[in-house]
């Protein structure tokens, strides 16, 4: 795995103006794989820091072509050479970042493949355990995809062949996944809220989607941040 | 003696498969699921042997009549602060001596126990008592010599 080496990105890239915005777009020669769904970055904090800059980025997409070749996007305003060069500046910068994302998650998904294997190992040495089942397998796959800046859970296999991941914090909170198939999940949530005694816990089956609500609302971001 | 609750102040060990230890060597909360035809969860109470620690493992090992993985582990647990700690979620829970007599294949294994009132299998609360047995696990041991 790996991520151009050569910034190919300079104010001569603008491959389009629109009036005072530029387009600009540059190729990662992998796809950011966990950015893939909503194709609007999960890159918040850049875009963030962006907008609070004199100059505006917005649009900031990406898309993936058939070779899993991934066209970042942004659009930009500027009003003058200079503003263009120093927003051009100011994404290539983000785009350094980005790379390192990408490479960091591509780290991830290649520790996440190991597991499975050594686990359909550890499954074929067991006569009680079923082998991995592939719905919750594809699942499990769909999921982190889609919560690329989470940090990195811990995988094991139960008995009845789906995988279940877990993610910890460093307050105890924890959220417990069993992928069931067909875009569910049975989840376990452990939140300790700051300064209360108690622990609250929830625990149920919902829809993956509707699972990410569930962290949510209880204000945990252990799928959000690394 | 059968069906007897275990002292409070005492320890037993569960084994757990290879499957569901995690990467960095916890035990997942899906080891303290029930698992297929099971009405209790197999322990085995250290204090029944005498010695210290390694000894009594060692003769759980001996007796044991698990199958167990080279890579497998046994996950231990202390009576009182576990049932406490679930019975905020769950009451009826109970550690229970069921020991084994002997036959043609086995020595008695007398340390033989179950934990009892546990949720059925595929029930959500099952998932959230497995966790919450998770988080009391004291010490994780081999569960074969190698």
């Amino acid at each position: 795995m790996s991520t151009t080496a050569t910034q190919k990105f300079s104010p001569s890239d603008l491959s389009h103006r629109w009036g005072t915005h530029f387009f600009i777009q540059e190729e990662i020669d992998e796809a950011p794989w966990w950015a893939g769904r909503n194709n609007l970055l999960s890159w918040s904090h850049n875009r963030s820091q962006a907008q609070s800059s004199p100059l505006s980025f917005w649009e900031v997409g990406f898309a993936e072509d058939k070779n899993d070749c991934v066209t970042v996007t942004y659009v930009a305003s500027s009003n003058t050479l200079e503003d263009e060069l120093r927003s051009s500046d100011l994404m290539s910068q983000y785009l350094v970042e980005l790379k390192e994302m990408v490479a960091e998650a591509q780290k991830m998904r290649q520790a996440y493949a190991q597991r499975i294997e050594e686990l359909r190992v550890f499954a074929s040495e067991d006569d009680e355990c079923s082998d991995i089942s592939e719905s919750s397998r594809e699942d499990f796959w769909y999921f982190v995809k889609s919560v690329p800046l989470a940090k990195k859970a811990e995988l094991v296999l139960m008995d009845n062949g789906n995988l279940r991941a877990v993610w910890k914090g460093d307050d105890k909170t924890h959220i417990g996944l069993q992928f069931l198939g067909s875009q569910l999940g049975e989840y376990v949530i452990f939140k300790r809220r700051p300064g209360a005694k108690k622990v609250s816990r929830v625990v149920g089956i919902d829809t993956l989607e509707g699972l990410k609500k569930q962290v949510r609302a209880f204000d945990i971001v252990l799928l959000e941040n690394r | 003696m059968t069906g007897d609750d275990l002292p409070g102040d005492s320890h037993v060990v569960h084994y757990v498969k290879p499957t569901e230890v995690d990467e960095g060597g916890k035990v997942d909360g899906s080891a303290f699921r029930l698992r297929k035809g099971e009405s209790g969860l197999s322990v085995h109470w250290l204090e029944c042997f005498e010695g210290l620690k390694p000894q009594q493992l060692d003769e759980v090992r001996r007796l044991s009549r698990l199958n167990r993985s080279r890579n497998g582990r046994f996950a231990e647990l202390h009576v009182d602060r576990t049932k406490q700690y679930v019975g905020d979620q769950l009451v009826g829970v109970r550690f229970v001596r069921k020991p084994l007599a002997a036959d043609e294949d086995y020595e008695a294994d007398p340390s033989h126990s179950e934990i009892v009132g546990l949720p059925p299998r595929d029930s959500s609360l099952g998932a959230l008592i497995g966790d919450m047995i998770a988080e009391c696990v004291g010490g994780i041991y081999p569960a074969c010599n190698n």
